[in-house]
């Protein structure tokens, strides 16, 4: 019974990986809203939570890595940010259905990594965007001035993230079955 | 392909959704929820401890880089001082006059009892989209829905849309989602100032449902009408341009806002005033 206590190398090393990550997580997210939410990078708000959130999920897998974008997309979701539910619903499903993808048929996953960097940011900004634009809060000029720059300097975060994921990731290797 | 898209990750998918649609019908039905508010008060403390050492750091910055302007600043605000010492002085000759003037007409001076709470932002939202911020103070501080965020200076900063027990989240002027009853000082003339939602407009206010006769001066000031959200001659802003409106029967004017949002750094909240 006690020995099912214990806690081997491997599995402390898997909880160092998964913690790695959350830190991850966290900065990224007080980066965003407390570093650069009152200021701009290159005349726009950077997100930076979407990018982490992918590349979790690209190098972990559609299971784990789809956990770690529910939970994470969860309280991104409930920190009262503007149509949370939104990024909910994107966050989770986009890199879930790419994580299929990229294990079935990719083998250069730092590209297709970034693409989907991309699409998940275009498609998440995109539809709070037309959300904003259908109430009336917004006008469609915006797209052009607002989101694409928003979109495309939060994917320059990517060659920094996907490196630092790819380096967790490799935690408990040394513990793996040859 | 099937291999990978196993029940564990359909599942997963279903979750978000079902969450995503849940969530969304609770808070539209009953505003923020327990698990948001958790969330929140779990983060607000990591917030604060965040940007107070971006303070910091912003601030040992500013003194190595910005010794130059600094002694700009210096030079200016010194010869602003001057310059306000001597307005000063004139207003205490022309406040003499009034008190006197007032005597005789017997007019009573109205006292607005004003309480405030102070706190400092922790967050700002991200997005480009809304124009709100996080504060460090909640419920717990006596704050609640609906009140008025103000600068030390009586200008509108915006209204408490949410609030926890430890934080409070304040929708800025600057959202075109606020709408605030207004009026011009010098000409009395009244309309609606809400955030300006166009590209050339960005940053800026627009008051709306002006008369078409209204005669608007640059650098006018605004102020809030008095509601039971706004005490009376809270200042909003001050014109900038003006024109005829879409309908072409009521003019609007274009107010730069009188707080200057990138740097403010700490809000007063308007607990409690006496309305007329």
């Amino acid at each position: 019974m006690l020995d099912k206590l214990y806690i081997t190398p491997k599995q402390w090393m898997h909880i160092l990986r998964w913690c790695l990550y959350s830190l991850l997580f966290l900065a990224a997210m007080m980066l965003q809203t407390v570093v650069f939410g009152n200021r701009t990078l290159l005349g726009a708000h950077p997100n930076f939570v979407p990018v982490v959130i992918v590349c979790v999920c690209l190098r972990e897998g559609p299971e784990r890595g789809g956990l770690f974008a529910l939970i994470c997309s969860l309280v991104w979701c409930l920190s009262g940010i503007d149509y949370g539910t939104v990024s909910l619903a994107v966050l989770t499903v986009l890199p879930v259905l790419c994580a299929v993808l990229t294990r079935t048929f990719v083998t250069n996953r730092y590209f297709f990594s970034l693409l989907v960097c991309l699409a998940t940011l275009f498609a998440e900004q995109g539809v709070i965007f037309f959300l904003r634009w259908f109430f009336g809060d917004l006008e469609l000029s915006r797209f052009l001035t607002d989101l694409l720059p928003c979109v495309l300097v939060s994917t320059l975060s990517h060659p920094l993230i996907y490196p630092i994921v790819k380096r967790v990731e490799k935690i408990g290797d040394s513990y793996e079955p040859i | 392909m099937k291999k990978q898209f196993s029940t564990r990750v359909k599942a997963i998918v279903v979750i978000a959704l079902v969450l995503a649609i849940v969530i969304s019908i609770v808070s539209s039905l009953f505003g923020a929820t327990w698990p948001e508010k958790a969330v929140q008060a779990v983060l607000t403390p990591i917030r604060s401890g965040v940007s107070s050492i971006v303070r910091q750091v912003e601030r040992y910055y500013n003194y190595i880089f910005g010794y130059e302007a600094l002694e700009a600043e210096n030079k200016y605000l010194k010869e602003r001082i001057a310059q306000i010492e001597d307005n000063i002085r004139q207003n205490d000759a022309l406040e003499r006059e009034n008190r006197r003037l007032q005597e005789l007409l017997d007019l009573k001076e109205r006292n607005i009892d004003y309480e405030l709470c102070s706190a400092y932002i922790v967050a700002w939202e991200s997005s480009s989209w809304k124009s709100s911020f996080t504060i460090a103070k909640g419920s717990s501080d006596g704050l609640a829905e609906g009140m008025v965020a103000v600068t030390e200076y009586g200008q509108v900063v915006g209204v408490i849309q949410e609030v926890g027990p430890n934080w409070a989240s304040i929708t800025t002027v600057l959202d075109a989602s606020l709408k605030i009853g207004a009026s011009i000082s010098s000409s009395g003339h009244t309309g609606t100032v809400q955030g300006a939602y166009t590209t050339d407009q960005m940053g800026k206010l627009r008051m709306n449902y002006l008369p078409s006769d209204a005669v608007l001066r640059n650098n006018d000031q605004v102020v809030t009408t008095g509601s039971a959200v706004y005490p009376k001659d809270l200042i909003l802003g001050y014109i900038e341009d003006a024109g005829i409106d879409e309908t072409g029967v009521s003019k609007y004017a274009i107010l730069t806002p009188a707080v200057d949002f990138n740097t403010l750094e700490q809000v007063f909240i308007l607990t409690q005033f006496q309305a007329d």
